[in-house]
């Protein structure tokens, strides 16, 4: 009890929604892993490292040519025609055929999560969630007070009959959405299989259910067969949500939401509000970006990489982990979900881990129902294939060792 | 022409965020009395850079292990250069909460009751079966701290003999050395000294967790902490933990600067731990006192400086 303290005088200014908000012992314990001599597995960055020097002169140099006054002036709410079009060209090639007018530019897809929760969620509603989920969606759904129930995922994702009994057992008025990740799900690692899918959109018409997409990571791809997004059967019950993230970079912040108009149309009203336009200089960089098709070329320079990256943490994670540990084999995205023997807490190690140099995000973060404690988020997208195998080794030693003081306290019988 | 400062911050402690906002305010601080100041992200490159830029002073903004454990200072001490706070002796046994409570004990310091228990006698000699036996002795509730750990990390209030074993598992997350330290409700307070051959006893801080338990929560959770400078405690309980925070302070030989935390209760202090490089935000303790005795922050940085200077020559 060393009241090293972050005082608060402002506290009586707070609103009930601010109180709503998370912080946590793991977040500040994460402030170490920017340092350069802790691997850190932790963050979701992708690999920026490829975009070559010379490419993106050649944009900057194009949008400078196209209108400088353009670029440094207020833009539409909306966003500009021009990047909305190259945005419908990008979800083409996923199979899906939208409208560039129902398409609203957003600062990354996070602003998208929070806007939908704002236009959508009043305190007390219901919405449900995949379990685990992604992180931002719970942060940018909970200060508007949302109940939130958990549908786990298993190896095929969303198990859409779990929903369904869920939706049959629903009492009160029913949930505002359904929020998923279908493809190389953040934490999780899994797709949902095609006949999910197909299910999902049925149900979704059955119950007049709205599904939130979020569909960051679909077209990095590595491995199998590509799965056509929700958004991709035109269905009336889908916000769709895209990002440039994790296939162009993070840094331009450009995402995205494509859906039925009078949905759209609200966003567009309250991003007038939070923001009032993405900026112009950033969606010009997108547009001749993607127009001039740099993306597609950084996009295959990537698959390879975090495919071979992948690779070497399976590789890792079979050599040093402990008997009794399972982990996911993605065929895509950022991420590999480990799940240790059921007595485990990842929170409680992950100081270990620090101290031993290496980090990962403990398990019940993703989760808005207080499980996961045995489970861990590891990034193989942003440390080289060399990094990876020390520190999966680093960490496979941490594990080890709390597993022997769990049995010498005869906590290891969970 | 004013003093080079290299101001040490952020580090790989697990205190690294609280550095980080301590040191760049004290770093404005200098830069505010026209001192010429460097600031350093402590890493691998630490020493060959203070070799290479030889400052006049060092500020340790450091929290946590490697900063307030004596690591820093003993570095320091090799390499020559004067630096802010107490030496490598107060440093390492201030930061082990074993260390000062044994010598608090030896000095008639009052402290609340404790047994230790270390991962390496779990592991070996079968020290689980002891926790029944520390839980009878000490009292429930009891609370769970590493023995060598800032900011509260890993500390907790353990109210049922079934938790206990999940506690240790936290705290030993922290250090592989653990305290069972009996549970005192009371005020809890913290008293800083700034030294000088005279030391200075700053008015005492009261801290009012709203859930009752100065956890990481309650520190950083908008809304869940109160405090009160100086210190709701009559005239004779504010006295005598004024005197007991000057008797810790000399008795580590803290020299200049220290803050001592205290409970108290039915007006006898009683002293948990002492820290020789306590927060420096915007919101933290110490300033807060200092505030409070009419010093404000860039005096109080530049008194410590000044006392580092004068010390060293």
């Amino acid at each position: 009890m060393s009241p090293e303290i972050i005082f608060d005088p402002y506290t009586k200014l707070y609103s009930e929604a601010s109180a709503l908000m998370k912080s946590s012992v793991v977040r500040d314990l994460m402030s170490v892993i920017g340092r350069t001599d802790v691997i850190s597995f932790g963050g979701g960055l992708p690999f920026t490292g490829g975009l070559p020097p010379e490419d993106i002169n050649d944009v900057m140099c194009s949008v400078m040519d196209k209108g400088m006054a353009e670029a440094f002036q207020y833009g539409e709410t909306e966003g500009r025609d021009e990047l909305r079009r190259e945005l419908v060209g990008i979800m083409r090639q996923e199979g899906i055929d939208a409208d560039p007018d129902h398409v609203q530019i957003t600062t990354g897809s996070q602003q998208a999560l929070d806007l939908l929760a704002r236009i959508l969620i009043d305190s007390g509603d219901g919405i449900i969630v995949e379990g685990p989920t992604y992180l931002g969606a719970l942060a940018a759904f909970r200060p508007a007070g949302p109940r939130i129930t958990t549908i786990h995922l298993d190896t095929e994702g969303l198990p859409v009959d779990d929903l369904e009994r869920a939706l049959d057992d629903w009492e009160g008025p029913p949930p505002k959405f359904v929020y998923v990740v279908p493809n190389f799900h953040n934490p999780a690692g899994v797709t949902m299989s095609a006949e999910r899918r197909a299910r999902l959109l049925e149900l979704a018409e059955e119950r007049d259910l709205l599904i939130v997409e979020d569909n960051p990571y679909g077209l990095l791809r590595f491995e199998g067969e590509p799965a056509e997004p929700l958004a991709a059967a035109g269905s009336r019950h889908v916000v769709y949500l895209g990002t440039l993230s994790k296939i162009v970079s993070p840094g331009i912040r450009i995402g995205w939401a494509y859906g039925p108009g009078p949905i759209i149309d609200k966003l567009a009203t309250l991003k007038q509000g939070a923001d009032l336009c993405s900026s112009p200089l950033n969606q010009m960089f997108a547009e001749e970006y993607i127009r001039l098709g740099y993306w597609q070329k950084n996009l295959e320079a990537l698959k390879p990489i975090y495919l071979s990256r992948r690779n070497a943490m399976l590789r890792a994670l079979e050599k040093n982990f402990p008997e009794g540990s399972r982990w996911t084999t993605p065929q895509g995205g950022l991420f590999i979900w480990v799940t240790l023997p059921e007595f485990l807490d990842t929170e409680k190690m992950l100081p270990l881990a620090i101290n031993q140099k290496v980090a990962y995000v403990p398990g019940t973060a993703f989760y808005a129902d207080g499980t996961g404690a045995n489970q861990m988020r590891l990034n193989f997208s942003y440390a080289d294939e060399d990094l990876i195998a020390e520190g999966i080794k680093r960490l496979g030693k941490v594990i080890r060792k709390e597993i022997e003081l769990y049995h010498s306290l005869g906590l290891d019988k969970g | 022409m004013k003093a080079r400062i290299a101001v040490l911050m952020g580090g790989r402690s697990l205190e690294r965020s609280i550095s980080l906002k301590s040191g760049k305010r004290i770093a404005r601080a200098l830069v505010e009395r026209d001192y010429e100041v460097i600031e350093l992200d402590v890493d691998e490159t630490l020493v060959p850079t203070l070799m290479s830029e030889k400052p006049d002073l060092v500020y340790i903004a450091l929290h946590g292990k490697g900063g307030e454990d004596g690591t820093v200072q003993e570095l320091l001490e090799i390499l020559g250069i004067p630096y802010t706070g107490p030496g490598p002796l107060p440093s390492i046994i201030g930061f082990n909460k074993v260390l000062s409570k044994e010598l608090f004990i030896a000095h008639g310091i009052p402290t609340p009751r404790y047994f230790t228990i270390s991962s390496s006698t779990l592991e070996e000699m079968g020290a689980s079966s002891l926790l029944p036996v520390a839980w009878a002795k000490l009292g429930s509730p009891l609370v769970v701290k590493p023995a060598a750990q800032g900011s509260a990390l890993g500390v907790q209030i353990v109210r049922e003999l079934d938790d206990l074993a999940g506690a240790l598992i936290e705290a030993l997350g922290y250090d592989e050395r653990v305290l069972l330290e009996e549970h005192i409700s009371g005020t809890e307070i913290a008293v800083s000294v700034i030294g000088g051959s005279e030391p200075e006893v700053l008015p005492a801080v009261e801290v009012v967790p709203e859930s009752g338990f100065f956890d990481f929560d309650a520190r950083y959770t908008p809304g869940k902490t109160e405090y009160f400078v100086p210190a709701r405690l009559d005239e004779a309980t504010a006295e005598k933990a004024s005197r007991l925070a000057l008797e810790a302070h000399r008795l580590l030989r803290c020299k200049d600067l220290s803050r001592v935390d205290m409970i108290v209760r039915d007006g006898q202090p009683l002293v948990l731990e002492l820290n020789i490089s306590p927060g420096m935000t915007e919101t933290s303790l110490l300033p807060l006192a200092a505030e409070a005795a009419g010093m404000h922050f860039a005096d109080l940085v530049e008194r410590l400086v000044k006392l580092a200077l004068s010390e060293a020559g």
